[in-house]
């Protein structure tokens, strides 16, 4: 009896492992080449997100202790510094209120239509990908606050990618450095306009014609084609513009407004209705 | 109990990965230490145990890297029956082939996704690839694969010796106390 049963347990394990390794292939088959996240991918999102959110917060609250104390020693240099660039920001300021009067003034003149700037979260970056082959990161905002697959993410300085999948309370961010990421981008002086693409720590410009007059030092600003940024984000600033004697384009590299190294807090810029509901 | 803990272990390694070592400045690398668990689980875990925690590392790596879902298990099923095939032929779990067994593997690897990822983009966008990057990462792995064998070995026979223990415990024992 006892050698029946013996031989009967590891049959029994063996379907059951069968089982599992089946389930686990047709997962990993059903999802292969897919971009969305399945139920499975949004758990392991929520619990290793929270983990992730936790060292995070430890670290940057050893960074703040950190620099709050290493700040300290060119704290009087860097008031005065402050003080002048606020002086010269005051006076910028000034002529800016004047021209944004004149553009009110002039659009009710004009009775365009009213259009409010989208409703905007903001977010903490609580990890990065890993690889090398990648440039995606991980945010601590999700479906549960109305972030969306495609919503464009910002800093001040400019566009740093858009969300790619969501999980209740964190989002993956793919980021426009990254080789798969496309922006429709337009040099802001002649308005010549191009597809940003990354290339690791710079863009390329792609698809500008010889034609357009594009030198190093022009702004890039997001053309708004497409319909997932606004128009007028700071993209980059041209580096270098080569003009092969094949090929109907340009060749231009663009370095991006945003340091990508230095990112932690983000603005995520929600659709219309996402924010409202 | 031994998938398990080696699980818990990978995402605890990938969070750490994730959080604390992306700060690490990019010319000093990154040390990625869930893929030294990786060869490690190929090398010491029985075939079925340690493809189906392959499989689950693959999976979790979809989740916080890359972008198209399916690359990472495949890539280290492909990477763990390799190693498999490979250690019945040749010594390579001796300790002092770890560090070039590691290394081979990350180039594996490199090349694997690299590969895969340009195809499934079909090669519409071009791929991230640096050779002082790739070369200072497989340095890295080679550096850091003896110290870390040896922790995840400790770690390997402290759960087995657990499980072992409290497996004689819970059988039950024969009348005769002379049979063990």
């Amino acid at each position: 009896m006892r050698r029946k049963g013996k031989r009967y347990q590891p049959l029994s394990k063996i379907l059951l492992l069968g089982f599992c390794i089946a389930l686990f292939m047709i997962l990993v088959v059903s999802t292969a080449g897919n971009k969305e996240f399945n139920s499975p991918h949004k758990f392991v999102l929520e619990i290793i997100g929270t983990a992730q959110a936790g060292v995070t917060s430890v670290l940057s609250s050893c960074k703040n202790v950190w620099y709050g104390y290493v700040a300290l020693w060119d704290v009087r240099k860097e008031n005065n510094r402050l003080q002048k660039e606020l002086q010269e920001y005051k006076a910028i300021n000034i002529k800016y209120r004047e021209a944004m009067a004149v553009s009110v003034r002039l659009e009710k003149l004009l009775e365009m239509k009213e259009s409010l700037p989208p409703p905007t979260l903001t977010a903490q970056i609580i990890g990065k990908d890993p690889s090398q082959w990648f440039r995606t990161i991980i945010i601590d905002r999700g479906a549960s606050d109305g972030v969306e697959k495609g919503m464009p993410v910002v800093t001040a300085a400019g566009v740093v990618g858009q969300v790619m999948n969501t999980a209740p309370h964190y989002s993956k961010v793919l980021l426009a450095n990254d080789p798969s990421s496309a922006i429709d981008g337009l040099v802001q002086e002649t308005r010549a306009q191009g597809i940003i693409k990354g290339k690791d720590n710079i863009y390329k410009l792609h698809y500008v014609f010889k034609n357009s007059e594009v030198i190093p030092g022009d702004q890039i600003v997001t053309s708004g084609l497409g319909g997932v940024f606004p128009k007028g984000l700071p993209i980059g600033t041209v580096s270098k513009v080569e003009n092969n004697r094949r090929g109907m384009f340009q060749q231009i590299e663009v370095l991006p407004a945003v340091n990508f190294t230095q990112l932690e807090y983000l603005i995520i810029i929600m659709k219309s209705n996402s924010l409202a509901e | 109990m031994q998938i398990a803990c080696f699980f818990l272990l990978g995402t605890f390694l990938l969070t750490l990965q994730t959080t604390l070592f992306t700060s690490i400045p990019s010319w000093m690398g990154t040390p990625e230490l869930l893929f030294i668990l990786i060869v490690f689980v190929a090398i010491r875990m029985k075939t079925y145990e340690g493809a189906i925690l392959v499989l689950l590392y693959g999976m979790i790596m979809d989740v916080f890297s890359g972008l198209y879902l399916g690359l990472y298990p495949g890539a280290y099923l492909l990477l763990f029956f390799l190693i498999r095939v490979v250690s019945k032929h040749l010594l390579i779990t001796e300790t002092t082939h770890q560090p070039p067994l590691v290394a081979t593997s990350y180039l594996f690897i490199y090349a694997t996704i690299s590969f895969f990822s340009v195809i499934l983009d079909n090669n519409q966008s071009g791929l991230i690839w640096s050779w002082w990057k790739l070369l200072l990462q497989t340095f890295i792995l080679a550096l850091l694969a003896i110290p870390f064998f040896h922790l995840y070995d400790l770690l390997f026979n402290t759960v087995k010796n657990f499980t072992r223990k409290k497996h004689s415990l819970l059988r039950p024992k024969s009348g005769n106390r002379f049979i063990t």
